[in-house]
């Protein structure tokens, strides 16, 4: 992935606009509306430069020029007559130092003939006036032109940035406005605002900014041929939509996954557990026509499927016994739990979370407010729930506006203060908390010192009775029909526990910079939901049933490089947990967790620091951050793989499968098939079986090139994958 | 094995089973324009989870009211000038070596977990990302040569901080565990009871079949990586120089007294070690230093001994085999504790005053930098901040601090947010 800043680093200059000589002065300065963007457009407020927290040399702007007064008083009046000199203009350091006559750290920022200084010169001949107050605001961008293809490198789409004033009044900034492609693989945007295609194909968003506002287009590039034939795509909406942009963007579906690949991908999204070979067999020699449908069902009905979610949502949670304590981890995990077993809607599971009182030993879903077994504060709950329920990332907007985004400070306080009532009552129990409420308890917004309003996320302030639970009327407009933010927050992570990728990526970060790559099919996918009752199963249902989830993960010519298409399957690395379970089933041992006797299985254990290397190593989640699993393979686990006792433990345990099938009648051919349909939900072919037993034949101690046998399998990317 | 645990109810992931283990007197600029054309350098980050009592081991005050100055006395070192506490005499000893900074000042973040990540990356914490570690920063930025791992972490962290964070995983520390373990040996570089090596050859052709006959989408990170990973696992297992270099049995007795048979101790031989064979970068984390309670018992038997000793024979080790010049020690923790003993003998979280030790890599050693009041409680000179610390020890690197990381969504993020290295420090 590409920066989303192109960084303007000592020696790259933004290309000179226009011939300066022809530019017309401004007669009625706006500091805003004329200077502040060319602080953005030369550089100067990046957040390496003099946009960081700290600024730069002691001279600190706003972070891509939202605030202008505070810009303008770090410019004009916090050192009288030094960054802006009116009397003696050109000893004014905003004009010395980025045209390095003065040695500067940024470097040269642009040239004394540019527009640029011309400018700056400009506004301090005319007193460097901040402006007159009722000039008029800038209040959007519009951008042109509309989504559109690339097809051919030679061609380009030349952007147009009209800036609306609060007057009415529009002017063209396309070239004092700054782009950036978010992904200059497939698009890469020239200083003016020229797109053309970079050679990869997908969809590409456009980020400008412009006096501290920004606005965001998306254009395609496809300079593949169009396929002449392409797959009628199945009246599913899941299909639709993929189809649709797929055969835009010229890029050829992969086949259907074979029937071995369908049962063992479906057991493992499902239910997190291999199925088992007579369940394999069953299903590869059924001849029904709705086979696939059929299975989706019974999969969904059992009970694995309710600890796969709990596991899950546990992590999205955050769920942790140093957190919640071993009382807290273990009633958070049974509540879920039976939200999951009885098939809960998610507004339900939603509400129950948010609006929860007492003890959390005693009631799980209490739980949500802890943090070091106390009550998190309304800082930490915003941007909890802001990820788990919203699906923004308005952490960001804590200290600042945030940079992407029209979160603004005080949006995020107005979030925090729903959750202000919210306090802890001492328990006699030191590591337990009871949540109660103190009504009248406020947050402070660190800028005006005042208790911050609390709003509806976005919207209105919360207008109840003083004394009432600000959370409840939260839980209502969050869970209402027509909430943009839930239904789709939701939808977005269940199509990604499937599909391995968000329709936005990462999942909790939705916002208007960071587009959906299908935006049809997520708000679709989102009215499904609202539209059953928040029914995840129906949601899940719907998807694996489309032909876009049961997708082959082989690549072809034109699905090589597709990465957010799905235009085959995208392999997930299995779970340490899953993990864990699945060489447990293959090799007949289970494991055994010291005080958890409700664990059976390591996807079951509330506990997320019990300890294990081994599920340290494979990467369980540390729930101290909500992120997603790491997923590349590491040293350490690579040499877990060859090395680890587990493995072997298992395999030479006197009451495992492999001893078993040592002992008993059956024949190495028999044992052979026996463990890929365990490990790969399939036969293996000819070839692979003549290989095996030529091995097998040739060591004298059968137990032991068996063994060797299954540690290749378990090790194998085929297993370790799910594909 | 005991978990230890620090006030925030930290317990120490489990990392390990037993298995079969002076650029003297030039300024700021000539400095960095020597580092140009010196050798790589190496890295030890000797962390001390927990915080420790800056006033009872570098910052001594005993003129301080008896119930700020505590137990201990100063005793001088081979610098004149320089004192540290009297239960440090092998760091004494090697005074000369280091740059003591007591000036150093952070913020106080309400909780160990954020300030062990504010000093272990040098960025302040926020809560939906994982800053790089410093000796993850510097790898990265090194080309990795040998099937030796190029960043290693000797005994467990206790908090976060200490991996890669947003860089990925593959920039997290190869862990090797606690070398004071008997038999101990760095965990899965030798296979498991009653599998030779000839079986881990003919499993690894078992295992190269199967993966050649599976050929998917290998252009994702995901299934690129693991064949490297999986390639370099074996080259180290079966490399003679890795085995050895772990294989802290092959020091001498007299060494592995001299550095003292503790955790710590044979963690910073095995530091040493390492770095001598190429690696280059290490971080020990020794825990117990969050002495609410008993902070001077607790000191005097389970804390100061052992550090003094392998610190001590770690810094002198390093000088007489020439690799102090090139070897940029740190000591350090994540805040420093409260003036004022409390009613348990013990002492608070103190974030606004400590003290932090430097060593090689171009530091200049036998100073002082810094003072604090006579309570050992503000900062008088010099103030120190952990940005400042961050510059210091990546100038020292020869790292760029313009240096800027993405994030993989494609935030940038600057390696030190707006410090200024510590010039004394190198001249």
């Amino acid at each position: 992935m590409r920066p989303i800043l192109e960084l303007l680093l000592a020696v790259s200059l933004p290309v000179a606009a226009a011939d300066p000589a022809a530019y017309v002065l401004p007669k009625r300065w706006s500091f805003a509306n004329h200077i502040a963007p060319v602080l953005t457009f030369a550089g100067c407020n990046q957040s390496v430069c003099h946009g960081s927290p700290v600024g730069k040399n002691g001279f600190k702007l706003s972070l891509f020029g939202y605030e202008p007064e505070v810009d303008y008083a770090a410019l004009v009046t916090a050192v009288p007559g030094r960054r802006v000199n009116v009397g003696n203009i050109d000893e004014s350091l905003i004009l010395r130092k980025p045209t390095l006559t003065l040695e500067h750290g940024g470097g040269l920022r642009f040239r004394k003939d540019s527009r640029e200084y011309r400018l700056f010169r400009g506004w301090i001949e005319a007193g460097a006036p901040f402006g007159h107050p009722e000039a008029p605001r800038l209040t959007r961008l519009d951008v042109a032109p509309p989504y559109r293809v690339l097809r051919a490198k030679a061609r380009a789409i030349p952007m147009k940035v009209t800036a609306v004033y609060s007057d009415g009044s529009r002017e063209d900034v396309s070239g004092m406005a700054v782009y950036s492609s978010n992904d200059d693989s497939v698009l890469k945007v020239s200083p003016r605002g020229v797109v053309t295609a970079a050679g990869a194909t997908g969809d590409a968003g456009i980020m400008i900014r412009y006096a501290g506002k920004f606005a965001a287009a998306v254009y395609g590039a496809s300079l593949l041929p169009l396929p002449a034939r392409f797959p009628a795509a199945p009246a599913n909406v899941v299909d639709r939509e993929v189809y649709a942009k797929l055969r835009e963007l010229g890029i050829v579906p992969a086949e259907v996954c074979s029937d071995s690949e369908f049962i063992r991908r479906l057991h493992l999204d499902l239910l997190g557990v291999l199925p088992e070979p007579a369940d394999v067999r069953r299903f590869l020699a059924s001849t029904a026509r709705d086979k696939r449908a059929q299975l989706v069902e019974e999969t969904l009905a059992r009970p694995e499927y309710a600890d796969l979610q709990t596991l899950l949502w546990a992590d999205r949670l955050r769920s942790d016994s140093r957190f919640h304590r071993v009382g807290g981890v273990r009633s958070y995990f049974k509540w879920l739990r039976e939200q999951f077993a009885a098939n809960r809607p998610l507004d339900q599971i939603a509400r129950a979370l948010l609006t929860a009182s007492g003890q959390n030993f005693a009631n799980g879903e209490a739980n949500y407010w802890g943090n070091y077994d106390k009550i998190s504060t309304p800082i930490e709950t915003a941007i909890q729930t802001g990820q788990v329920f919203l699906g923004v990332r308005i952490g960001c907007a804590q200290c600042h506006n945030h940079p992407f985004e029209k979160w603004t400070q005080d949006d995020f306080y107005s979030l925090a203060a729903v959750f202000s009532q919210v306090v802890e009552f001492s328990t006699k129990n030191a590591q337990e908390f009871d949540l109660r409420l103190e009504p009248n308890r406020a947050v402070l917004h660190p800028v005006s010192k005042k208790a911050a309003i609390p709003r509806y996320f976005g919207g209105e302030p919360i207008d109840i009775e003083p004394g009432l639970d600000r959370r409840v009327p939260f839980a209502d407009w969050l869970t209402s029909k027509d909430n943009s933010y839930f239904a789709r927050a939701m939808a977005n992570v269940v199509w990604r526990n499937l599909m391995a990728r968000g329709l936005v990526q990462p999942v909790d970060d939705m916002r208007d910079t960071n587009p959906p790559t299908h935006p049809a099919l997520l708000d679709a996918l989102a009215r499904e939901l609202s539209a059953h009752n928040f029914d995840q199963k129906h949601l899940i249902r719907l998807i694996v049933n489309s032909r876009t989830y049961q997708h082959s993960s082989r690549v072809n010519e034109t699905n090589r490089l597709d990465f957010k298409y799905y235009a085959r399957s995208y392999p997930k690395r299995m779970m340490a947990e899953v993990y864990m379970d699945a060489i447990a089933r293959i090799t007949g041992v289970s494991d055994r967790f010291k005080d958890w006797p409700e664990a059976r299985r390591a996807a079951q254990l509330p506990d997320n620091r019990y300890p294990s290397y081994f599920l340290d190593v494979f990467e369980r989640s540390n729930r101290l951050v909500i992120c997603d699993r790491e997923e590349s393979v590491t040293i350490s686990q690579a040499l877990h793989f060859v090395n680890g006792p587990e493995v072997q433990g298992k395999m030479t345990h006197p009451e495992g499968r492999l001893t078993g099938w040592v002992y008993s009648a059956r024949t190495d051919g028999e044992i052979i098939e026996e463990i890929f349909l365990s490990a790969y939900a399939r036969r293996p072919a000819p070839s692979e079986k003549d290989r095996l037993l030529t091995r097998v034949a040739k060591i004298p101690d059968r137990r032991e090139i068996l063994e060797d046998i299954v540690w290749g399998i378990v090790n194998s990317k085929e297993f370790v994958f799910n594909h | 094995m005991s978990l230890q645990f620090d006030c925030d109810g930290a317990a120490r992931r489990d990392f390990l089973r037993l298995g079969l283990l002076g650029l003297g007197g030039l300024s700021l600029p000539g400095f960095l324009s020597a580092q140009k054309k010196g050798a790589d350098k190496s890295f030890i980050f000797v962390w001390l989870a927990g915080g420790a009592p800056h006033m009872d081991m570098y910052d001594m005050k005993p003129d301080a009211p008896a119930d700020i100055r505590g137990d201990f006395k100063p005793v001088s070192t081979r610098v004149a000038g320089i004192q540290v506490c009297e239960l440090m005499p092998k760091t004494a000893l090697v005074a000369d070596k280091l740059c003591i900074l007591r000036s150093v000042t952070s913020v106080d973040l309400g909780s160990h977990e954020r300030s062990s990540r504010y000093l272990q990356t040098g960025v302040l914490p926020v809560p939906n990302m994982d800053f790089a570690s410093f000796g993850s920063v510097y790898v990265k930025e090194k080309a990795s040569r040998g099937a030796l791992p190029p960043y290693v972490g000797v005994l467990k962290p206790v908090e976060r901080g200490w991996g890669g964070g947003f860089l990925g995983a593959h920039h997290d520390p190869f862990m090797a565990g606690d070398p004071s373990e008997k038999n101990w040996r760095v965990r899965d570089l030798v296979p498991p009871p009653g599998v030779t090596l000839e079986r881990v050859a003919r499993r690894q052709e078992i295992l190269k079949e199967f993966n050649d006959a599976w050929r998917r989408a290998d252009s994702e990170t995901k299934i690129a990586s693991y064949g490297p990973s999986v390639e370099q696992a074996y080259s180290m297992i079966y490399s003679k120089e890795v085995f050895d270099a772990f294989d802290i049995q092959r020091e001498p007795e007299k060494v592995r007294d001299a550095y003292g048979r503790t955790p710590v101790g044979q963690g910073l031989l095995l530091a040493r070690r390492l770095v001598e064979k190429g690696v280059k970068a290490v971080s020990l984390w020794m825990g117990g230093w969050d002495t609410h309670a008993n902070n001077f018992t607790s000191l005097k038997e389970k804390l100061l001994p052992p550090l003094d000793q392998g610190f001590g024979a770690l810094i002198e080790d390093l000088a007489q085999r020439g690799l102090l010049e090139n070897t940029l020690v740190v000591q350090a923790g994540e805040f420093g504790r409260t003036p004022k003993v409390n009613k348990n003998a013990g002492r608070d979280h103190w974030p606004k005053a400590f003290s932090v030790a430097l060593a090689g890599g171009g530091i200049r050693g036998g100073q002082i930098i810094g003072s604090t009041d006579r309570n050992a409680a503000e900062v008088t000179s010099d103030p120190i901040t952990v940005e400042d610390l961050s510059a210091t020890i990546f100038t020292a690197l020869g790292v760029d601090l313009h240096r800027v990381n993405h994030t993989p969504e494609g935030r940038p993020i600057a390696i030190v947010n707006g410090g200024t290295a510590v010039a004394k420090a190198f001249s």
